[in-house]
């Protein structure tokens, strides 16, 4: 039993490695190539680290944008857009997975409709919409229409789904009102559906280009993404900077990542009613 | 009679709590997002090119695509992509979400290897997989090689360039999949497993008759979003082959992208986008109606 | 429920009215681009008369990856003209017109946009520039400043749309040292395409044994160049027809298809997935690479193991190369376009220019500072020969004045495509290319 018990750990370390590869490859020869001077880019196997280290991508990369300042501008964006639909996703993914109301399915596929347009038809009318607000070149721009998302009330909905209903119904008779349940109970047994709500909303604002590169003019609120743009010539590839770039912005998101997904195992729902 | 009032007056109790619970919600994405997408179909019923004030067409831009071979051969192609990569995703990334919620060691390591590529940057993942698929120097030929077999034109050749986009939207698409699923998988509650295994059921039984229903939700879910996030994929195309060649690996977000901004068909360009809203939502609403059958807790 | 349903009923309408004024207010301008600038938004009423600051945005992507230069244009122009104020924004070329389209569509473009001269093509035919024809004559402005063949590339049907800031050709750089050590003469205006194969070929080798040639002879161009040198273009001088089919078209394809395919000195399309000729030239594993003067400071600072230099590229039946051009143009919403024309005149003559070319930003279209400032900026660098670049300009074409040109392009791409993987003849894939062009030109 032992025996047979810690082979089925070996392999399955084994199995998990080699998918692990296959994922981390292209990420290691970012950071190899981000090390290297152009020159060397092909003139050495791609996973050779070349000695004397060449930081010059990375001085590159500080040095001529202004680095702090979009990153500080982004992470703000990030972080309060994560906040905003942990709080609105998961409200509306309550509703209308556990209460019961007039119109409650016509109203949810109207927030899937809403998903189904690409972005690329519908930039020009958002971008007329914040004009008339008077929110272009603004943060404020960037940030309200992103505090609410059908993909985050969705994915919220649909996890709720499954919440059992025992632990609804005692709290009912409790004499707890949806939003005492809502407060109490659900989202204190719901952090692995958070916590990856969270990381996935991060990263997206994160690494969005397109929406804050049309409506950011001004240098001073320039996002990390866009920044790093300015760095990159359209005739060739300078493939240390841009892979420099690429790690940097990168290892914020992981460093998140890494701290999110302990939440994963934490939190086991509510042990002691449960066991 | 009683216990039928008590119902109904909690019923609009809770359909007040409803409302109250979707209203921030609900303004943001019908100011933020619903309105452009009206105003987009507006477009799309009109030719525009920006600059101009557009001219009032009715449905003719529906009517020319029909008549388009590239716009029917893209959509074909759109089709393929996501018939091939979606259930393969969600297939993959469902073994790997149970695979990664075992206690071994190092599995925040491995976790946040499978989620690597969900958060680069697509240029990156793109210049990388040029790379990786070159047909002389690149990783993947050089490692047939030493078995023996021939190089292969990943990105070269028209018959076999559609897929290997595939298997990168497949790559990048797992880590996404696997963390809502694991998600998934953490709510389950313990206590069902510990019931299932004193009624003595075996581990396949606890998966189709606990872990299964309880990530059906999730399945729905990622299936969802995979149709929506394939159809309107358009960043690894762009930076990865630009269509070509010979237009193998054009895909119906990117065709959009071309005529929409580059070829300054605003109004076609909302059409076919439109064209694709109306196949996507017949497919969601299959599965909507469906859902009954297969996902749990939709019975509520 | 009937809550919801007026709250929708509400933002349905609001909705609707959004999508109908949407587009409307570039209206005047796009039908008549003569037209006196209608204000794009609703007219402010008793707008102060401009004795005041007036303030211009200006959008460029001019030496986007170094700020400073353009900065430094906007100070000095500054300095020089008290009452206007100038907003600079940078934005990269890639991203820049998708920016000002949508900025367009939105009402709010800047006042001055910088224009490669495709683009001003289809943005002036469309109504979204300013004629510049009467500020000219109004300030008996001298257009002899630049190059000829530079404004030509900003005129539009007769009528001057643009004031251009600099040009650029591809001329051939080569690998002297690789030529020194082959003992092969260096390539020169007087070799014909034959030569050229012949010569390239020499360079043709499997550096490491393992069966795949690491080092070519020769860098492919853009498609379209092989074109000028048979004096032929992609569409016939009246962009009437499809121009592909003719001798000259086939044959200038057919080298290039067979450059890659038969004659193999260059890299064909399964060797150029991730290292492009670019990355081989700088590598020292490509003998000749067409390209233009925005290689010149990039080779210069990552060029050190080899000595290049740059020549004319080899002739057909003719000498044909690119010819491009930038300038800066006036957007035909902006409502402060006479202090725009007084920005788009220093920023691109003598003045302006002359601290672009400092900074090394392609070669002015100002004469006197492309013959002194370009040649001078150069010396004691690479290449020996910097005036390969102003002769080049006498020979140079540019692609077809026609507002669907990358809608026509893409389409040909799709067949040439077929003909370099030997799926189709040069032939049929050109002819096949002419059907789908002829029909879009008679859309």
């Amino acid at each position: 039993m032992l025996k047979q018990f810690s082979f089925r750990k070996i392999s399955a370390h084994l199995v998990l490695l080699f998918g692990a590869v296959f994922m981390v490859t292209p990420f290691i020869w970012s950071i190899t190539t981000s090390l290297k001077p152009l020159e060397n880019v092909f003139n050495t196997p791609p996973f050779q680290i070349t000695f004397p280290l060449n930081f010059d991508a990375y001085i590159t990369i500080l040095g001529k944008i202004n680095f702090g300042l979009f990153t500080m501008n982004t992470f703000k964006i990030a972080v309060l857009i994560t906040v905003g639909q942990l709080i609105t996703c998961s409200m509306a993914g309550y509703a209308f997975a556990r209460i019961k109301f007039p119109g409650r399915d016509f109203l949810f596929i109207l927030f899937l409709i809403t998903m189904m347009v690409p972005a690329t038809v519908t930039m020009i009318p958002n971008f007329i919409l914040m004009s008339k607000f008077g929110w272009v070149n603004t943060h404020t721009g960037l940030i309200i229409p992103a505090l609410a998302s059908a993909f985050g009330t969705f994915l919220m909905r649909q996890f709720f789904l499954s919440f059992p209903s025992d632990l609804e119904d005692a709290a009912k008779l409790d004499g707890c009102n949806p939003f005492a349940f809502y407060w109490r109970i659900l989202l204190p047994n719901s952090k692995p559906i958070m916590a990856t709500l969270g990381v996935m909303t991060f990263q997206w604002v994160w690494n969005d280009f397109q929406w804050p590169l049309i409506m950011i003019n001004s240098e001073s609120k320039r996002t990390l993404q866009v920044g790093l743009s300015y760095l990159l010539n359209e005739n060739y590839i300078d493939w240390p900077v841009l892979m420099a770039g690429s790690v940097v912005t990168i290892l914020p998101v992981i460093i998140l990542f890494f701290f999110a997904q302990k939440n994963f195992v934490e939190s086991i729902k509510l042990s002691g009613l449960k066991g | 009679m009683v216990s039928n009032k008590l119902k109904k007056k909690y019923y609009w109790k809770d359909a007040i709590w409803g409302y109250l619970f979707i209203l921030p919600s609900m303004l943001l994405v019908l100011t933020f997002v619903f309105i452009p997408v009206i105003s987009s179909f507006g477009i799309s019923l009109t030719q525009w090119n920006i600059f101009g004030s557009p001219e009032f067409l009715g449905f003719a831009n529906y009517q020319k695509i029909f008549s388009n071979q590239l716009a029917l051969f893209t959509y074909k192609n759109t089709f393929i992509f996501s018939f091939i990569s979606i259930p393969i995703t969600i297939f993959l990334s469902l073994l790997l979400s149970i695979a990664l919620n075992q206690k071994i060691k190092g599995i925040s390591f491995y976790r946040t290897s499978y989620y690597l590529p969900v958060i680069s940057a697509s240029v990156a993942v793109s210049l990388v997989f040029l790379w990786i698929f070159d047909t002389n120097y690149g990783l993947l030929n050089r490692t047939l090689s030493i078995f023996g077999i021939d190089p292969i034109g990943w990105l070269t050749n028209p018959k076999v360039a559609l897929y290997s986009v595939i298997l990168v939207s497949i790559w990048r698409g797992l880590g996404f999949n696997m963390i809502i699923f694991l998600a998934a998988i953490q709510d389950i509650p313990r206590y069902l497993y510990d019931a299932a295994n004193i009624d003595g059921a075996d581990k396949k039984q606890t998966f189709f008759n606990i872990t299964l229903p309880l990530v059906s939700p999730a399945i729905f879910f990622t299936f969802i979003t995979g149709i929506i996030g394939s159809f309107q994929s358009f960043d690894l195309i762009y930076s990865m082959t630009q269509g070509g060649p010979a237009r193998a690996t054009y895909l119906i977000g990117f065709l959009i992208w071309k005529e929409a901004f580059d070829y300054l068909h605003m109004g076609y360009g909302a059409a076919l986008s439109f064209i694709l809203f109306l196949i996507i939502l017949v497919f969601t609403l299959i599965q909507w109606f469906f859902r009954k059958k297969w996902v749990y807790g939709e019975e509520v | 429920m009937k809550k919801a349903l007026s709250l929708l009923a509400v933002i349905m309408i609001l909705s609707l009215i959004l999508t109908a004024c949407t587009p409307t207010p570039n209206s005047p301008q796009a039908n008549e681009p003569n037209s006196e600038a209608a204000p794009v938004e609703e007219p402010v009423a008793n707008e102060p008369v401009s004795e005041e600051v007036q303030t211009i945005r200006v959008m460029t992507f001019f030496a986007y990856d170094n700020p400073e230069v353009e900065k430094e244009v906007v100070a000095q122009f500054e300095a020089a003209h008290p009452n206007i104020k100038v907003e600079l924004e940078l934005v990269p070329f890639v991203d820049i017109f998708t920016k000002y389209k949508t900025l367009s569509a939105g009402g709010s473009a800047p006042d001055v946009i910088s224009m490669n001269f495709e683009n001003l093509r289809q943005f002036a035919t469309l109504g979204a520039l300013e004629p510049l024809g009467d500020y000219i004559a109004k300030d008996s402005y001298d257009m002899s400043t630049y190059y000829e063949n530079t404004n030509e590339m900003h005129n539009v049907d007769g009528t001057q749309f643009g004031l251009p800031a600099t040009f650029s050709n591809w001329v051939l750089y080569y690998n002297k040292t690789m030529f020194d050590e082959k003992g092969i003469e260096y390539p020169s205006a007087s070799w014909d395409w034959a030569k050229m194969v012949e010569e390239g070929q020499k360079f043709v080798s499997d550096d490491d044994g393992d069966g795949i040639v690491d080092t070519y002879g020769y860098g492919l161009a853009w498609w379209p160049m092989y074109l000028f040198m048979y004096d032929t273009n992609v569409l016939t001088p009246d962009n009437a027809s499809c121009a592909l089919t003719s001798p000259g078209a086939l044959q200038a394809i057919e080298n290039y298809v067979k450059a890659q395919n038969e004659d193999g000195i260059t890299a064909n399309k399964e060797a150029q997935t991730a290292m492009g000729d670019w990355d081989r030239f700088v590598a020292g594993k490509l003998a000749m690479f067409p390209s233009g003067p925005w290689a010149l400071k990039p080779f210069n600072d990552s060029i050190t193991t080899f000595e290049w230099d740059v020549t004319h590229h080899p002739i057909g039946t003719q000498q044909g190369t690119f010819l491009y051009s930038n300038s800066y143009a006036i957007s035909s919403g902006s409502k402060n376009k006479d202090a725009a024309w007084e920005f788009l005149k220093f920023a691109t003559g003598p003045e302006g220019s002359l601290i672009r070319q400092k900074g090394n930003f392609e070669i002015s279209a100002v004469k006197e500072i492309a013959e002194g400032e370009f040649i001078k900026s150069l010396e004691g660098q690479y290449p020996a020969h910097p005036e390969v670049f102003m002769e080049a300009t006498s020979y140079g074409q540019k692609l077809p004045d026609h507002a669907r040109l990358s809608e026509i392009l893409d389409t040909i791409q799709a067949e040439l495509d077929l003909a370099v993987l030997g799926d189709k003849s040069v032939e049929q894939a050109m002819t096949d290319a002419c059907v789908a062009v002829d029909s879009l030109l008679s859309e």
